[in-house]
């Protein structure tokens, strides 16, 4: 799950970032409203927090070109002012939710999870592949009772694919969807995590979810 | 309000009506006591008794009585005759003269009468009686008028009784007609004070959160009309004060918001997992930025708010300007040398001024510290200080890039930047210049600013040379 986060005030971009990081998704980071616009239109994010106030262009204006260009990315404005007007100025221009500073933390981290859920047209926190249930709240999943050790890394790869499953994914998709902009990997490295993937869900089970389709890509489902 | 009013109009009618009633009264009793004695005089000319005077046998009677006054105290006799004294009244007629006179050819006639007293007296059975004592001249037997006194004594109690009438009817209607005046006045009152209770109702309205009401002039009488539109003045101005500082007041807290949000979540991400201690070490310092931040603009904050509220806080002094100037160009000089910005200065050797010396300062740090601010590198402060006409002008210049002019109207605005980077990093608050503002309000001098893109900003600050009225100090440093 890649996000891309539009902060300006510099510390507070940077502990977004890393506790997104922490989370395992992969994160972008601007300080300024143009490169915000030009990441977001850039790049497959699967969602966007947005600060109003931000130099060179404001959130207000980011949203109304993203939306009119098309572009479907969630977007979770953070706003310093708590009137209800600029609350709704944002929501009506097209962004999804707000959060007002200074926030919870977790309450940051669930709506994230829950507009990246409704991103990909799922309302449930839990997804089921089979007898792979994947809870993306609590970062979990076990598949037939038992729970699976996953890393930061690997659950995410394993939550695009969930939220893609039956679909043929391709390397790069996922490649983008996982690392940010900075990650010096090539997107040979997605198939060394499905590899990863592949020993801790499939090994020990003789119904296989992962399937590769050559020269195509990953696709996760009860059925090849 | 309305009671005193009527209570003012009672007192008012009633001292008319007293005045009225009175001058009636005694008009009257005046009229009726003449009325009384014209008739009493009548009744007295028309004596029986007088026409003694003319026969001879009356004479003799006469005669006898002369010196010894009352000459003849007795009961009229009863008569038909309308002039003849009624049962009851008394009479005293004395010959002055004690001659014997015949009655004139063509009968009596009795002229000359004079009133030579009047006046009411009680008799020993308590009723009230008028006494007449009148002069009168008889014709004599020989045709010559005969003077004679009369002393004439009737009963005063119908006109008593008449004048006891129109005194109680005269009280009876002043009263009545004083408490109805009043009543009235009770009314119209408070029917004219009637949109003035409106009018309190509407300030009585009047809150927080209603300031934007306003009294209706249109319904009030022309006489309040003033009252009003001042009142509604007034409110027009709190209004304003008030949505200033309400507006403040979101601002500060707006610019709050980003730095506690930063420092909570910097800490909030650090503490969910077990990192290494120079992770630690980061987070610390990330957090003791941000609270420097906040340290700054809180204090910057408590600055702009004594600005505003205490004008009288520091008294006036006179003092040498020329060392302040210098100590602040020193100090904008620490900071400039790190930013390779040279500070040149031209100040008089001596400048002697009246002024609140705390806020003067803070104004020419304020406006030094901006120009290093935004200047370029290897950039240029000028603070020049020289009294022309009077009028005390600073002026300090840089060699920045210039501002745009859409944004010099708002510069004034408490954290109106030019750049709109709100970057906490390089302390730009937004609240330098609306200090510097504040402080030139309480200082009654005046800012002005001239910019060119590229060039530089320069700002010009007029201030008095003695900002207390005291005229002969003023004059003398003039």
């Amino acid at each position: 799950m890649r996000i891309l986060v539009a902060e300006d005030h510099p510390s507070l971009a940077r502990s977004i970032a890393d506790g997104l990081r922490d989370d395992g998704y992969a994160v972008d980071l601007t300080f300024d409203g143009n490169e915000a616009l030009h990441l977001a239109g850039s790049n497959p994010y699967d969602l966007m927090i947005l600060d109003i106030m931000l130099p060179g262009r404001d959130g207000f204006s980011i949203i109304q070109v993203l939306r009119r260009r098309d572009v479907q990315i969630p977007i979770l404005c953070l706003t310093a002012r708590d009137g209800i007007v600029d609350r709704v100025k944002g929501l009506d221009l097209g962004a999804d939710d707000y959060l007002v500073k200074p926030f919870a933390w977790e309450e940051l981290l669930a709506r994230v999870r829950s507009m990246v859920r409704r991103g990909h047209g799922k309302k449930s926190a839990t997804i089921s592949v089979g007898d792979l249930e994947i809870d993306t709240a609590r970062k979990s999943a076990r598949r037939g009772g038992t729970a699976i050790e996953l890393s930061a890394r690997e659950f995410a790869l394993l939550e695009y694919l969930a939220h893609r499953q039956g679909q043929v994914v391709t390397r790069s998709d996922i490649w983008e969807h996982l690392y940010d902009q900075h990650d010096e990997t090539t997107s040979n490295v997605v198939d060394v995590y499905i590899g990863y993937l592949r020993n801790k869900i499939d090994k020990e089970f003789p119904t296989k979810l992962i399937h590769t389709r050559r020269g195509q890509g990953y696709l996760l489902g009860v059925e090849g | 309000m309305t009671r005193r009013i009527a209570l003012a109009i009672l007192l008012t009618v009633w001292a008319i009506l007293i005045a009225g009633c009175a001058t009636a009264y005694l008009t009257m009793r005046w009229v009726l006591i003449d009325q009384l004695d014209r008739s009493l005089v009548a009744k007295a000319s028309s004596l029986p008794e007088l026409a003694r005077f003319a026969s001879p046998g009356g004479a003799t009677a006469a005669d006898g009585e002369d010196r010894t006054p009352p000459a003849a105290v007795r009961n009229p006799p009863v008569t038909a005759n309308a002039a003849a004294p009624p049962q009851g009244d008394r009479y005293v007629i004395k010959n002055a003269a004690g001659q014997t006179i015949s009655p004139a050819a063509g009968g009596l006639s009795v002229s000359d009468v004079t009133v030579l007293s009047a006046g009411f007296s009680t008799l020993h059975d308590g009723t009230r009686v008028r006494n007449l004592t009148l002069r009168a001249a008889v014709p004599g037997p020989e045709g010559a008028p005969v003077p004679v006194a009369i002393s004439y004594q009737s009963s005063a109690t119908d006109l008593d009784r008449l004048l006891d009438r129109l005194a109680f009817s005269f009280s009876l209607f002043g009263l009545a007609a004083g408490l109805i005046a009043a009543l009235v006045a009770l009314k119209v009152s408070r029917a004219a004070l009637k949109p003035l209770y409106a009018t309190a109702d509407i300030i009585g309205t009047i809150d927080p959160n209603h300031l934007h009401r306003r009294i209706e002039a249109a319904q009030l009488p022309p006489e309040l009309l003033p009252m009003a539109s001042r009142l509604n003045e007034m409110l027009e101005r709190i209004e304003r004060a008030y949505t200033q500082r309400h507006q403040f007041l979101a601002d500060a807290s707006h610019e709050l918001r980003t730095p506690v949000a930063a420092l909570v979540t910097t800490a909030e991400v650090s503490l969910r997992h077990p990192r290494d201690a120079q992770s630690y070490r980061a987070t610390l310092e990330s957090c003791l930025d941000d609270a420097r931040l906040l340290r700054r603009l809180v204090e910057r904050l408590m600055e702009q708010c004594r600005a505003d509220t205490l004008t009288h806080d520091e008294t006036p002094e006179e003092i040498d300007l020329t060392p302040l100037l210098d100590q602040c160009a020193d100090q904008a000089a620490a900071i400039a040398g790190e930013r390779n910005v040279t500070v040149v200065r031209q100040i008089p050797t001596s400048l002697r001024v009246i002024t609140q010396p705390q806020r003067l300062r803070s104004v020419v740090i304020n406006l030094l510290a901006n120009a290093v601010e935004y200047n370029r590198p290897g950039g240029q402060v000028e603070l020049t200080a020289a009294v022309q006409a009077g009028v005390l002008q600073l002026t300090i210049r840089d060699t920045g890039p210039g501002i745009p002019p859409e944004h010099l109207p708002h510069l004034f605005e408490p954290f109106y930047r030019a750049d709109k980077a709100r970057s906490g990093d390089s302390g730009h608050l937004g609240l330098g210049l609306s200090l510097v503002q504040s402080h030139l309000q309480a200082l009654r001098g005046a800012i002005r600013i001239e910019s060119t893109l590229g060039a530089g900003t320069t700002f010009f600050v007029d201030l008095p040379l003695a900002m207390t009225a005291n005229k002969q100090l003023a004059g003398s440093l003039l």
